[in-house]
């Protein structure tokens, strides 16, 4: 390795999420302010299995793979795999530009001194997705593939296995990149690719949303996953899940707006306090606009969250349970209301809670936390919108424009 | 510098360049965690698993885990301050094999053994050298916590060297502080390392133009490297003391101090002498929310808690009008880092605009000021923390303790054995022998025993015999207990002479685990595809249980690695060798291989120079 100073993480796991808690601080909007995170994330893992914040476009379940492939189909040492990744994910980048690509391409702005590369933002989505064969880490993969690769080399012409060379760790099936992939790229999927990435997605185990919805990318549309058009159609059990998700998101939204008010008036924003106040105001009408509390067993939810995640803490259920319900009886601006949630920051940030402490106000954004729970749908339609515009592509069109 | 993206792992620090094998290595730590321990043999062996965390290693994998052990335990050293080992919640069957890796170093007077540093020497296949040195924030434990890592790998071509022999000093000095000197064969292996790593090239990463290693505490070490005024600084330091406060340079441009809330309450207002203080935003030192609601409001007070969290790395930068440096490593901003401790920081120097306050501090969009808040001292004037006072009290009494050369006896009244402590007490001034127990760190359901007095253990099996104990100490403030453990190193006097051999064979008892473990041996460093087809049979699917071997011989294709072995004339028969020669009983025997399979392994064995 070369040498380098930068900060220490103990595993993969555990910097693939510290690079997720980075990024939703760019977004103060998506800091979770009051922690409804382990709850959020129990309905976007269980929905979209392997997405992350990180991800913009599908396409990278394809580009990463693809350089993996070509940088140790040479069998070449881990060092000069590493190295020859690291170039090629900085030349897809310039690619993806020189294709017209505006957004969605990863280090569009650091380019070469970008330090979280496509690979290591996708790799988990493409182990949970079988894309890559082996349980390992980047390196590993590397100096796997590497091994395989000089090992294959070593086969004499009559030894090459029936399928086709030694196995890489990339899933068999992918179909072949295309020839001028890192002098101009786009994120549009060919019809082969996106049967193929097609073909993946189904076969998740779990019967998961994305599954689901993957074999019939055409209903990916909608705000929110309970308002695409295909919602009627599904599953009891995802229905049921998709149901819960929507309860909860509009329930939940008062508790940030309640949060951002009480720190409007505490820093005498009177500008602020007229916003947020408005913003509560028409967040009632939409709990009864969309009938949120209508007919909903949250002992039959809290059921289905544990499911979704048995460790959640029971404090974390407690505050939000107890939310609900002065949301539902409609006591949200009340003494006890707020009570709730000047207890819940202080039991999660201590001396750094805002509400307790007049310093730890400074670094307030106006509508902290006030991100919608989305539960990563957005990442999600624009892969299921690529897919299915890749399946009804007509390949000839693609390849040849310059 | 220091984008909070930019992220690097232990493991990939450890591991050899490609083409290389661990050589030899020397770590430094303040506490150690055993599972940890285990964790760094994995990565030098470079093999590969998944998961970094100790408590899941796959167990799929015991037999490489096993293997990178035994290769790597006889030569890599890990000094820690004497007592300084956590107690883990089981003692690992493989830490058996990785007990002769701890050296205990006596505190110096009124300080710790701090430093975290790593010298690691590779190999390559003609002999030559390749050295490389870290240098953490994060102690050898499963810590989470916001922690630093500078990397200095050699580099015959590199433009910007930092000289290493101060680094070999350093550590022949605290090699001089050893509870018990190492054995010869270690001690000859570390004065090797020490001779080569002297003329070692580290080079420097970019974008800094010099560094330069700053001992404190030891016979040869330096001290303050600030200057007295500077045109901006900032300081990151979990901990704080008002002395190094003071000494902070003057300096009329941007001060700031990240550290941890706890910590600046206990320094106050005052100390901080105007400059910005900020902390972590609580959202931003975890990477699972769920862990704050684990965290105690400041420090856990259980003997185990969950691992540390939030802020713990040591940086200090500042401009001085010609420069930007930065001083990192294990000292803290506190009195006791520039005193009475034994720290490792390195000071990097380079453009102002690259390594100054300004590129660590960016313009808050981007860069560690996005993760942090201000944060409002509670009070003027510090207050103090008699927990902390008390806990640093029993920390210095389980060191005297462990500095005592604690010794445990072992006898044979029949099928198992009895463990009996001595222990010379060291001085008490605080009357803490009487609320102080031990017991082997083997045995859970042990009774503990009071320190003072006669211990005696009996009916222990023979993987309980290991050199560990653990002390506890609890102590009643403000009408709480507190109580503080530690594992000890002690000498074991009249174990079984193979009790390691023994151990090995109950653990590859099976024959599936055995040519698996003969299968890793032969191939390729490193993990091949043979061996991770054997790793992802299931363990008890009765696939090898009861079957003949000659099925297993087909099934394993063990044939193929053994005669590659042989052709690659390199020293993977001679390893196979040993180990088998480390399972025969006591007659002779290998029980757990057929007939068909030494057969066959004697004739490639002796025909090997053919």
């Amino acid at each position: 390795m070369a040498s380098t100073f930068g900060w220490l993480d103990q595993d993969d796991a555990q910097r693939a999420a510290m690079n997720e808690v980075v990024k939703l601080f760019q977004d103060k909007s998506s800091v979770d302010e009051l922690g409804i995170g382990p709850i959020r994330d129990a309905f976007s893992n269980s929905f979209f299995p392997g997405t992350s914040v990180l991800h913009t476009r599908i396409r990278y379940l394809l580009f990463v793979p693809w350089l993996l492939l070509e940088s140790t189909r040479k069998g070449q040492p881990i060092d000069a795999a590493r190295i020859e990744l690291k170039s090629h994910e900085v030349r897809l980048i310039k690619a993806l530009l020189k294709g017209g690509m505006t957004s969605g391409v990863i280090g569009s702005q650091a380019q070469e001194r970008l330090l979280t590369m496509p690979s290591q933002v996708y790799w988990p989505a493409l182990q949970r997705l079988g894309l890559i064969g082996w349980d390992s880490s980047i390196d590993a993969h590397l100096r796997r593939a590497g091994q395989a690769a000089r090992r294959g080399r070593d086969v004499t012409e009559g030894d090459v296995d029936e399928a086709g060379g030694p196995d890489l760790g990339v899933h068999r099936d992918i179909p072949a990149p295309p020839r001028d992939l890192l002098k101009t790229a786009t994120f549009d999927l060919r019809a082969d690719e996106a049967d193929f990435l097609q073909s993946m997605l189904v076969r998740l185990p779990g019967g998961s949303l994305l599954s689901w919805l993957a074999a019939r990318p055409r209903g990916a549309s909608g705000a929110w996953p309970w308002e695409m058009p295909a919602v009627a159609d599904l599953p009891e059990t995802l229905s049921a899940s998709v149901e819960h998700a929507r309860r909860l998101h509009h329930a939940w939204h008062g508790a940030p707006l309640l949060y951002n008010l009480m720190l409007a008036e505490l820093t005498r924003r009177d500008d602020l306090v007229s916003v947020f106040d408005e913003a509560l105001a028409d967040w009632e009408s939409e709990l009864s606009d969309h009938r949120v509390f209508e007919a909903w067993s949250r002992p039959t939810f809290w059921s289905h969250v544990r499911a979704l995640n048995p460790r959640l803490r029971t404090s974390t259920q407690d505050f939000v349970e107890r939310w609900c319900g002065v949301a539902e009886r409609g006591e949200h601006r009340g003494e006890a209301a707020r009570r709730l949630i000047i207890e819940r920051e202080l039991r999660l940030k201590g001396r750094r809670a805002r509400l307790h402490h007049a310093q730890a106000r400074e670094t307030w954004s106006p509508g902290a936390g006030t991100g919608r729970l989305g539960y990563r749908w957005g990442i999600a339609r624009s892969y299921l919108t690529d897919l299915h515009e890749g399946l009804t592509r007509d390949d000839a069109s693609t390849e040849e424009i310059l | 510098m220091l984008d909070p993206e930019d992220r690097h792992l232990l493991t990939d620090a450890l591991r050899p360049p490609a083409g290389h094998a661990v050589d030899a290595a020397l770590a430094t730590t303040y506490t150690l965690d055993l599972h940890t321990l285990l964790l760094a043999p994995l990565a030098m062996a470079a093999y590969d698993h998944s998961e970094g965390d100790a408590a899941t290693i796959d167990p799929a994998t015991p037999v490489a885990l096993l293997e990178s052990i035994r290769r790597h335990a006889q030569h890599t050293v890990v000094l820690c301050q004497a007592a300084g080992i956590h107690v883990p919640p089981t003692y690992p069957r493989l830490a058996a094999f990785a007990e002769g890796i701890v050296a205990e170093v006596h505190p110096p007077p009124g300080g710790t053994f701090h430093p975290k540093i790593w010298l690691l020497r590779f190999i390559d296949v003609s002999g030559n050298h390749r050295h490389r040195f870290v240098c953490l924030s994060r102690n050898l434990t499963g810590d989470r916590s916001w922690d630093t890592v500078l990397v200095c790998d050699e580099d015959d071509d590199a433009a910007i060297i930092m000289d290493a022999a101060p680094l070999v000093t350093f550590a022949a000095e605290v090699l001089e502080m050893l509870v018990r000197p190492l054995d010869d064969a270690k001690q000859n292996l570390i004065n090797d390392l020490f001779r080569t790593f002297a003329e070692a090239r580290l080079s420097v990463p970019a974008p800094f133009t010099a560094a330069e290693v700053l001992a404190l505490g030891t016979p040869s070490g330096g001290s303050w490297p600030l200057p007295t005024t500077a045109l901006s600084w900032m300081v990151i330091s979990p901990f704080l003391d008002v002395g190094a406060l003071g000494r902070l340079p003057r300096a009329d441009g941007r001060r700031v101090l990240l550290s941890r809330s706890d910590t600046l309450d206990r320094v106050g207002r005052a100390a901080c002498r105007g400059a910005e203080t900020l902390v972590l935003q609580p959202m931003a030192d975890v990477a699972d929310l769920d862990e704050l609601l684990d965290a105690d409001d400041g420090r856990a007070r259980q003997a185990q808690g969950p691992p540390p969290r939030g802020l713990h790395a040591k940086v200090f930068c500042w401009d001085d009008g010609e420069a930007g440096h930065v001083l990192t490593g294990s000292a803290n901003c506190t009195g006791a880092a520039f005193g009475a401790n034994i720290e490792l920081s390195v000071h990097l120097t380079g453009p102002r605009v690259t390594c100054g306050p300004d590129a660590l501090l960016s313009d808050g969009k981007s860069g560690l000021l996005q993760l942090a808040q201000a944060y409002e001292c509670a009070a003027d004037e510090g207050v103090d923390d008699p927990a902390y006072a008390t806990e640093r009290r029993i920390e210095s009494w389980h060191a005297a303790i462990a500095a005592e050369r604690p010794a445990l006896e072992v006898t044979q009244p029949g099928d198992s054995y009895d463990v009996s402590l001595r222990l010379e007490l060291p001085a008490d001034p605080h009357g803490l022998a009487a609320v102080t127990t031990v017991r082997p760190v083997g045995l859970y359901n042990a009774q503990p025993l009071p320190v003072g007095r006669t211990a005696i253990w009996r009916g222990l099996g023979l993987h309980a015999l290991g050199p560990y104990v653990v002390l506890s100490t609890t102590v009643t403030l403000d009408g709480e207990d507190l109580t503080r453990e530690c594992v000890a190193l002690c000498d074991v006097e009249g174990a079984p002479a193979d009790r390691l051999r023994r151990l090995l064979r109950d653990l590859l008892s099976r024959q599936q685990d055995l040519l698996r473990y003969l299968t890793l041996l032969l191939g390729d460093l490193g993990a091949d595809d043979l061996l991770d087809r054997l790793a992802s049979d299931d363990d008890d699917a009765g696939g090898g249980l009861g079957v003949g071997f000659g099925q297993w011989f087909d099934d394993l294709v063990l044939l193929e690695p053994l005669i590659r072995a042989a052709a690659r004339d390199d020293d993977a028969l001679a390893r196979a060798h040993r180990l088998l020669e480390d399972l025969r009983g006591d007659d002779g025997e290998l029980p757990a291989l057929d007939a068909e399979f030494l057969e066959l392994w004697q004739v490639v064995w002796e025909g090997r120079h053919a």
